[in-house]
């Protein structure tokens, strides 16, 4: 192949505009970090979303002092904290169960690898421990989610896919 | 943070590879930072994958990068602001002295203002000199839409390049033509 002159000029301006670029380390740990922020980010969202259908309160989503006891439920941020310590530990898969002092147990599940993620919260009643509602979400590598919840008082359940 | 076994590995490989990965990105993108995004997004990709594509790295992270760059491009995403920063020439964008313009040949420029088809066609074909066929397989198409997708890069780059040119030569003289007054 015979290339032009514009070519050839077209070839060096990129070498050029190039040429002082070199790749910083710890590319690898930046990548699972951010990562494991996204599956937490969307864990915490969801996690957000029933606690506010179980509790019909508002979660405060600024909060940073663990249980919100005007609400009733966990705030994002409390949540947030935990997981994101958890999945640190172990890197892909993470189990949590919270507990506060006038606030529902919930038991929290998150998986973050390479067949893409899961996450399961199930909430318990304060008195009797009994289940009352339980959300879960499985999303492939490709995004594609798929969003379950169950509400063992009134005995329905519903899903989504997206 | 416990990590994964594989992490050292990959981590030597992006010692070694990764700058040349990166320079691809850049090009693409316009930017160092925009193209350390682009690769880290590649990376993530690689690692939800797992050990399936640690075996050939560079193959996938190459094909996720050039995939990734023409996605975000049509989705008006991140990418494209950041790019639109860097035309800042009569488009109505006003340039952004944060990225290093000024710094950047003419054609590697005006290679931002084609399509991110094309000028991923362009980038494969003159940057990483890889044939017809070798960037049609990056790319997922066929050889001949590598071809026209560079022949009609090219043309429009020499258009660009033409008309910028003579907006120069037009100044030079107005310049000289007030200066004679």
């Amino acid at each position: 192949v015979i290339s032009t002159e514009f070519e050839e000029r077209l070839r060096e301006e990129m070498r050029h505009a190039t040429s002082g670029v070199s790749a910083p380390s710890g590319l690898v740990r930046r990548a699972r970090r951010d990562r494991r922020r996204r599956i937490v980010s969307r864990a915490s969202a969801a996690s957000a979303a029933a606690a506010v259908a179980v509790a019909g309160a508002v979660i405060v989503s600024n909060g940073t002092t663990g249980a919100s006891r005007d609400s009733g439920t966990y705030t994002t941020a409390y949540v947030v904290k935990h997981v994101e310590s958890a999945l640190d530990a172990v890197n892909e898969i993470a189990y949590l169960h919270f507990t506060s002092p006038g606030v529902s147990p919930m038991d929290l599940w998150v998986y973050d690898g390479p067949h893409g993620q899961a996450y399961r919260a199930e909430y318990f009643s304060l008195f009797g421990g009994q289940p009352f509602q339980e959300v879960g979400m499985t999303a492939t590598p490709a995004n594609y989610q798929t969003w379950i919840n169950v509400d063992p008082t009134h005995k329905t359940w519903s899903k989504q896919s997206y | 943070m416990a990590e994964d076994p594989c992490d050292g590995e990959l981590e030597r490989f992006l010692a070694e590879r990764g700058g040349h990965l990166l320079r691809a990105a850049v090009l693409l993108t316009g930017s160092k930072e925009a193209g350390e995004d682009l690769v880290q997004a590649a990376l993530e990709r690689l690692l939800r994958r797992g050990s399936a594509v640690y075996g050939d790295p560079e193959a996938y992270l190459r094909r996720i990068i050039y995939h990734l760059a023409a996605d975000g491009w049509r989705r008006g995403g991140r990418w494209r602001a950041r790019l639109a920063l860097l035309r800042g020439d009569g488009e109505g964008v006003a340039p952004d002295r944060s990225v290093q313009v000024e710094q950047w040949d003419e054609l590697v420029r005006l290679l931002l203002r084609l399509p991110p088809g094309q000028r991923a066609a362009i980038v494969l074909r003159y940057w990483e000199d890889l044939s017809d066929a070798e960037a049609a397989d990056v790319l997922g198409c066929s050889a001949s839409t590598v071809r026209s997708s560079v022949t009609r890069g090219l043309h429009r780059l020499r258009e660009l390049s033409g008309a910028r040119a003579a907006v120069a030569a037009d100044q030079v003289a107005a310049d000289q033509r007030g200066r004679a007054q």
